[in-house]
């Protein structure tokens, strides 16, 4: 199968696999009785495809076939002297029949439950030997198991690439590591991001990232091949922020440490030009319209200090004005005809401004409202050209508000235990609510055409026909 | 009811662990306000940590200034600002400053510190001696340590100045600097210095690293190059912390604020890319 799925059969592919699933979730099917042990056949998700495995129940404890797991999950098995080996994800597992001692990597683990032979099959402990294995085991909260080879682990944050495909991060004390996962199968490969490199910015078209390192340099990563991220511009300045044109041809990002300029880069020909430069510092959240004319942007202004410093440091003469300190939206196209053409200032309320987006034709920019009164909701509005301020969601307090093809999809407060997703039309402003959510729930990432992902305790979920499906771990 | 059930007690231990820890950190729970005043160099850095943080706590409001480094610790002392940004350890004493009695130094980042020179002075490198003996206004001419027979004009910082302390402390050891003269020169800012030294024949000053540009020299100190390769190695020794000052233990936003600025996705990505050098770099 090719790399790159269409949309339509990751989702069947996927629809096949739960949809049996949910037919067998109530776990039992078939039972023989032999004298000593009830053997059952379950129901799991092996590899995101469901099976059906050979189980004893002792102790409390589910215990698997050794041979049917290891066959679905692609464990090598070898066997000598009554000694079992399993090999799977560069971890080598050895048991024994009647042993309660799983050696992993040749370290011993004690098991609650000693490997047990019934009826020529070897069943072991199942969690232990999916752990031992380097593998995952997950229960959803409709009682199915999804039991997976390899998936990433510790994923700090995700972005959607394209409808199939999306980057993984993981983040550690030394650097980081950006993965490119195949959302229907969890395959993933390394990208080669410097370990230096700014959060990337991937293009419209899911083909390229961009990424800036400390020295100030530019870097693009093919994502369409494996391939070597391409130095396209050793400037050396500061650049906050970098966002690609809507055709993928070039780069705009805010320049300085400041963030003053707004500058366009053409990776192309490695050819700098300032678009913005007022003098105007922190700007931030820069978007670009498709027609690469019209930069929407806050701008947020310091607070207003007075100190004497002639007084002695004991006396702490500093007194500090933080009124004007929200960050405002800001447009500025460009247009040659005009003369002295300025930004001009779209928002002038004292709210804070979070998840800003931008329309495509910059004709109006969206984003969530947070009051400065902490009790009040925190709502998603739209502000024109014309500065005028419209509601597009205040029934319960929103969260994170993200943007797909016409539609918003707000993560927010919800009854208490859970947190509800709501989907809201820009257009007519309709809304409905689509999921309810575990309040660990952190983050929503949404993309045209693909399924929903959540991050839960450190973990991502994708949304396949009303299951969330484990594609991290 | 929770989403996921686990399969086994001692796995279910460790969910509800991870669900309290992550309870802090939930998109959703954080509420507060955050004032932030001090330091101007590490202005840029809690503005971006601002922009990213609030997409994690859209209810906690933030606030930055800046007025130089020792109107960070004053304003926490005067209970105006949860944090005060400040170029050294406000809680102990340093020249110039006594300690700030009852605050917690919290470090956010590593600051290298530059010795520069305009353009047309040929010397390339000074000995820790020779910089005291320069600012000391002992040595006043550039010939006595290598280079051409000129007044040597000492551009310097006004008191209260973080890029001050660090480099009284660590390019001169904690010796005096000269404060008057024909051939000396007080500037109030970083972009000031950068004017005086680009524009002044014969002048020698200094900054943060990041703000050296090509229209001037940065010399070696002790052979060694300013370079961020060399403050990583331990060979380069002039460089500094940023330091966030509380009053006490911060709780609530402020805390989880100063978590995330020392988190490793923001030392390693946003950190690095303002050119500041992450805290773990150096153990």
């Amino acid at each position: 199968m090719s790399m790159v799925l269409k949309k339509a059969s990751l989702v069947t592919v996927l629809a096949l696999a739960v949809g049996t699933a949910s037919a067998g979730a109530a776990f039992a099917a078939t039972a023989t009785t032999t004298s000593a042990v009830q053997i059952t056949n379950s129901a799991y998700i092996v590899n995101g495809t469901m099976v059906s495995l050979g189980t004893i129940m002792e102790k409390g404890t589910t215990l698997v076939s050794l041979r049917d797991l290891s066959a679905k999950l692609g464990a090598k098995l070898q066997s000598a002297g009554g000694v079992v080996q399993a090999k799977l994800n560069g971890h080598t597992v050895e048991l024994k029949a009647g042993s309660a001692v799983l050696k992993v990597d040749g370290a011993e683990h004690k098991l609650n439950v000693p490997v047990k032979n019934a009826k020529g099959v070897t069943y072991v402990e199942l969690e232990a030997y999916v752990e031992a294995l380097g593998a995952s085991l997950y229960e959803d909260e409709k009682g199915s198991v999804w039991i997976d080879a390899k998936l990433l682990s510790n994923v700090d944050r995700i972005q959607w690439v394209d409808a199939e495909r999306f980057i993984a991060t993981q983040e550690n004390e030394t650097g980081r590591a950006d993965y490119l996962v195949e959302a229907a199968t969890g395959k993933y490969r390394l990208l080669d991001v410097a370990a230096d490199a700014s959060e990337l910015a991937v293009s419209s078209d899911g083909k390229k990232a961009a990424y800036t390192t400390a020295d100030g340099h530019v870097s693009v990563l093919d994502l369409t091949r494996a391939s070597r991220a391409v130095v396209v511009s050793s400037d050396s300045s500061i650049k906050p922020e970098l966002v690609w044109s809507a055709d993928g041809a070039s780069l705009y990002f805010l320049q300085g440490d400041k963030g003053s300029v707004i500058a366009k880069l053409d990776p192309e020909i490695n050819k700098i030009t300032k678009i913005l430069e007022d003098k105007v510092d922190y700007k931030a959240n820069l978007q670009v319209s498709e027609d690469g004319k019209t930069f929407t942007y806050t701008v947020t202004k310091p607070g207003a200090v007075v100190a004497d410093a002639s007084k002695p440091v004991e006396a702490d003469d500093v007194a500090i004005d933080m009124k004007g300190t929200e960050p405002q939206i800001y447009q500025y196209t460009v247009d040659p005809s005009v003369k002295e053409n300025k930004a001009v200032q779209l928002t002038a309320s004292a709210d804070d401004k979070v998840f800003i987006r931008a329309a495509s034709d910059g004709s109006a920019a969206a984003y969530v409202s947070v009051s400065g009164d902490a009790a009040a909701k925190s709502t998603l509005v739209k502000v024109g050209k014309d500065k005028n301020v419209a509601t597009l969601f205040n029934e319960r307090d929103v969260y994170q508000a993200e943007y797909a093809d016409g539609k918003w999809y707000v993560l927010t407060e919800g009854d208490g235990e859970k947190l509800f997703v709501y989907e809201i039309d820009q257009a007519t402003k309709a809304a409905k609510r689509i999921y309810e959510l575990s309040d660990s729930v952190s983050e929503i990432i949404v993309k045209p055409g693909a399924p929903m992902a959540v991050m839960q305790d450190g973990r991502v979920f994708l949304e396949l026909n009303g299951r969330w499906k484990p594609v991290s771990r | 009811m929770k989403w996921f059930k686990s399969l086994s007690v001692a796995a279910l231990a460790i969910a509800l662990v991870s669900t309290s820890v992550s309870a802090v950190g939930a998109a959703s729970s954080l509420k507060g306000k955050i004032v932030i005043n001090g330091s101007s160099a590490l202005l840029p850095l809690t503005l971006q940590a601002a922009n990213e943080f609030k997409k994690l706590h859209p209810k906690v409001k933030i606030s930055a200034s800046a007025a130089g480094s020792i109107t960070g610790p004053q304003s926490v002392r005067k209970g105006i600002a949860d944090i005060g940004a400040v170029d050294w350890d406000a809680s102990q004493d340093v020249p110039g400053f006594k300690k700030f009695e009852g605050q917690v130094a919290h470090k956010v980042a590593i600051i290298p510190f530059a010795a520069v020179v305009n353009k047309n002075v040929k010397v390339e490198d000074l000995t820790t001696k020779q910089l005291q003996d320069i600012f000391s206004g002992k040595v006043t001419n550039w010939k006595d340590v290598g280079g051409d027979d000129a007044d040597i004009i000492v551009v310097n910082r006004a008191f209260g100045s973080g890029t001050r302390v660090n480099f009284q402390m660590k390019a001169l050891q904690g010796t005096e600097f000269i404060s008057k003269g024909n051939n000396y020169k007080e500037v109030k800012s970083s972009g000031d210095m950068k004017t005086a030294v680009e524009t002044t024949p014969n002048s020698i000053g200094y900054m943060d690293l990041v703000y050296v540009t090509s229209n001037m020299k940065a010399l070696k100190i002790n052979k060694v190059a300013p370079t961020e390769a060399n403050v990583v190695n331990g060979t380069y020794k002039v460089w500094g912390y940023g330091y966030y000052m509380t009053k006490g233990e911060p709780d609530g936003a402020t805390k989880e604020f100063i978590e995330y600025i020392q988190s490793a996705k923001f030392q390693n990505g946003s950190l690095k890319k303002l050119k500041f050098i992450p805290i773990s770099a150096i153990k």
